[in-house]
């Protein structure tokens, strides 16, 4: 079934009452999982707009994956839970003290067997999907680990760090543990002396279909445009950059559609949006206005639909939440 | 330390001053210092969290409620106090910290928080406490400046609010930078020193003439900077951390914080009266989480750290370390993940000379709102801070004929706070 990105409609919206950062559709595409500034999980049910909420974490859920037959949320405490969605409804089938502390990146191979984690303090893990148990940690990244995504390969793991000034994507050997490519993204930094802190950094990364090319996304210095940076995954050369004028904004999170080509989803109170590009062309594609920042994203399994994850209110201080779903012409 | 041990420290009573200068050459008519000659100088060391830090990622967690934030409180080693996760250190020594955790200053505003916070009053011209410090502390023997403020480069415009008022010039505080030393505190090689003896005795007696049947405050704080600027050239070895081991580099922390705090102990060291290290920047209008996981990295070993060293060396049981910025943040987050200004609730924190140890004062409510008992204004922390330090908070300064009260009459210090 082919889709075309350039026309999109709004299926439905489900209102939550926290901001929610992140979704991820189950391997049915009957549920969709979110979670966001609170401890529970929200649990769609997107045909009938059952909703529940699930217990099982102790923080704040940033992060959502779908890994074969689970969806995997990941807190700020640094716990893991696995969500087996082939009942009646979502239930936790394991769930795992993965890091100390906060966990920013999520991210399952392609085959979902395998998922690896990312922590505030540089850890990167390598986990068994059935059961998790750990498989493999990398040697310790000096700064936050924002994103990480295991190649197609099956052999390679690339994380995004958030090193002031330099922001690096790193390609590593699982096994060994063996750094293979080390990339400076400087262009999506936003350090700024005065504050000696990093404003910017990559906040996501994924890595298309055929392993040829890594996406970091976040925001083009300290007040700049939302942007997602394309590089050759074998040399770590800058192919493009995709930059709109989302002045402020970050994209928050890239996917690449099984069609190939890309959606990166963000935004900031103002403007918010998620856009289709092909990774070989300036021009974006099409792009979607949303009700909120879209803090997270995710591609429903069949290609044809979308949904963000967004944080909504009419002041500066977002109390509430959306869960979009939008669906692409055939 | 004994009810009556802390009243002989206290030396002083409300006094009455000598006639002094309008720019800062008052004089009290005793000095405002602990009685005997022998006690070891009362010392102020005012870590600054410049910007200001959030209380809920610190001293007054709200964990699982809507304006909690993401991280878990802790244990510490008090019973039943919790603090943030992100000062997993200063956890294991609550048991020698003095926190207050009702703190209403009333200011959402960094220039304002800067000066009220350190003056104790909203009414502008005051003198900071690291200037008062300076003051009531000094020793007719004194050479050194008094007061030392040490931050590193690249402020923002607020940082340096505040200064020694109408106290003058002598106690408005010696910039350190980088952990600098002031500039050009080395005689340069073409100027022997039989010239530059030369040269200052004929500007002492140039300053005498002048002097001569017009008010001589000018004239006196002038003399006065070149005091203290000959004194630090006499030292500026307090400024070399070169003499530090690169294990204290180490322990200290390899950013700006902890190299500004390793050289606040060897000002201290040197027993100059006050010492301001201003930590920046904390103002975390956009993800304050990560913003606060690296402050709170960098701040909470250094802190304890810095505590460590102190006791060791016999230094803190006469040196007062106060922990505050000019505000706290909001509990709303905002929609870039950060918080704002706030000034209704939130926290400071002490240790050392004066305060008793293993102390939380008042509290918030539920979602930190709120002070919900206990509540402490900033004109109370200026009292408690100068009553800590063996001041009476209650005397006056005498200065150019005019009166002033040396803390806020509306305030008191925090009794239940004082050792």
């Amino acid at each position: 079934m082919t889709i075309d990105p350039a026309t999109t409609k709004l299926v439905v919206e489900f209102k939550h009452d926290v901001p929610l950062m992140c979704c991820a559709f189950d391997a049915s595409g009957r549920f969709l999982i979110a979670g966001g500034r609170d401890t529970n999980v929200v649990a769609i049910e997107t045909a009938s707009g059952r909703k529940k909420i699930l217990a099982g974490h102790e923080s704040w859920i940033g992060i959502a994956t779908r890994a074969a037959d689970l969806v995997l949320t990941a807190d700020y405490a640094g716990r893991v839970v696995a969500w087996d969605c082939r009942g009646e409804e979502p239930k936790s089938r394991w769930t795992i003290d993965a890091h100390p502390s906060t966990i920013y990146g999520l991210a399952a191979a392609v085959d979902g067997k395998t998922f690896a984690t990312g922590d505030r303090e540089g850890v990167v893990r390598v986990w068994r999907t059935a059961d998790g148990k750990q498989l493999h940690e990398l040697p310790r990244i000096e700064y936050p680990v924002y994103g990480v995504a295991l190649h197609p390969d099956g052999k390679r793991i690339v994380t995004a760090d958030r090193q002031p000034q330099k922001p690096r994507i790193k390609v590593w050997d699982i096994t060994s543990g063996t750094e293979r490519l080390s990339i400076d993204v400087a262009e999506l930094s936003g350090y700024r002396r005065v504050e000696d802190i990093e404003w910017g950094g990559i906040r996501a990364l994924a890595v298309s279909p055929d392993g040829a090319q890594i996406v970091a996304c976040g925001r083009t210095g300290y007040d700049g445009q939302a942007c997602a940076m394309v590089y050759d995954a074998a040399t770590g050369k800058l192919q493009r950059k995709l930059a709109v004028a989302l002045k402020g904004g970050f994209y928050y999170s890239a996917k690449f559609h099984s069609q190939g080509f890309l959606v990166t989803a963000g935004g900031d109170l103002g403007k918010r949006e998620f856009r289709c590009w092909k990774p070989n062309a300036d021009e974006s594609l099409s792009n979607v206005a949303t009700s909120g920042p879209c803090l997270g994203m995710d591609l429903h399994p069949s290609g044809e639909k979308i949904a963000v994850a967004q944080a909504i209110g009419t002041k500066t201080y977002p109390e509430l939440g959306a869960l979009a779903v939008f669906e692409w012409s055939k | 330390m004994s009810h009556r041990k802390h009243l002989l420290d206290r030396a002083v009573s409300r006094r009455t001053v000598l006639a002094g200068a309008a720019l800062g050459c008052g004089a009290l008519a005793l000095p405002l210092r602990a009685a005997s000659a022998v006690a070891p100088r009362k010392q102020l060391l005012l870590l600054f969290l410049s910007g200001g830090a959030s209380q809920f990622e610190t001293w007054d967690p709200k964990p699982a409620t809507k304006t909690g934030g993401p991280y878990r409180a802790i244990s510490t080693s008090l019973s039943g106090v919790r603090i943030g996760e992100l000062l997993p250190h200063s956890a294991k020594n609550m048991h020698r910290l003095s926190v207050v955790r009702s703190v209403n200053s009333g200011i959402a505003d960094h220039f304002q928080g800067h000066y009220a916070m350190q003056a104790g009053r909203i009414v502008p011209g005051y003198p900071v406490v690291g200037s008062a410090a300076a003051k009531l502390l000094e020793r007719p023997d004194d050479i050194l400046p008094g007061y030392i403020s040490i931050r590193r480069d690249g402020p923002k415009a607020y940082t340096d609010v505040g200064s020694a008022g109408f106290l003058g010039a002598k106690y408005e505080g010696v910039r350190i930078l980088n952990n600098q030393p002031p500039e050009n505190l080395v005689r340069p090689a073409a100027v022997a020193p039989t010239l530059a003896d030369a040269v200052d005795r004929m500007r002492r007696s140039a300053n005498d003439r002048f002097r001569q049947g017009r008010e001589p405050a000018a004239i006196d704080a002038y003399g006065t900077t070149y005091d203290q600027a000959d004194a630090l050239m006499q030292r500026r070895e307090i400024f070399d951390l070169t003499k530090e081991s690169p294990a204290d580099h180490q322990r200290y922390g390899n950013h700006d914080f902890g190299r500004n705090c390793l050289l606040a102990r060897r000002v201290l060291q040197s027993g100059i009266s006050c010492v301001r290290v201003t930590h920046f920047d904390w103002d975390a209008h956009q993800d304050n989480f990560y913003w606060h996981q690296v402050r709170c990295g960098e701040f909470d070993r250094t802190f304890i750290t810095l505590l460590d060293d102190l006791e060791q060396r016999g230094m803190l049981e006469h040196t007062l370390v106060v922990v505050s910025g000019e505000m706290g943040r909001t509990p709303q987050i905002n929609h870039l993940g950060g918080r704002d200004h706030w000034g209704r609730a939130w926290s400071v924190a002490m240790a050392g000379c004066g305060v008793k140890p293993g102390i939380v004062h008042g509290s918030t409510n539920e979602t930190g709102t709120e002070v919900k008992d206990g509540l402490v204004k900033l004109g109370d922390l200026f009292h408690t801070y100068l009553t800590a330090l063996g001041i009476d908070s209650q005397a006056k300064y005498e200065i150019g004929g005019q009166s002033n009260p040396v803390a806020d009459p509306a305030a008191k210090p925090i009794a239940a706070v004082l050792a």
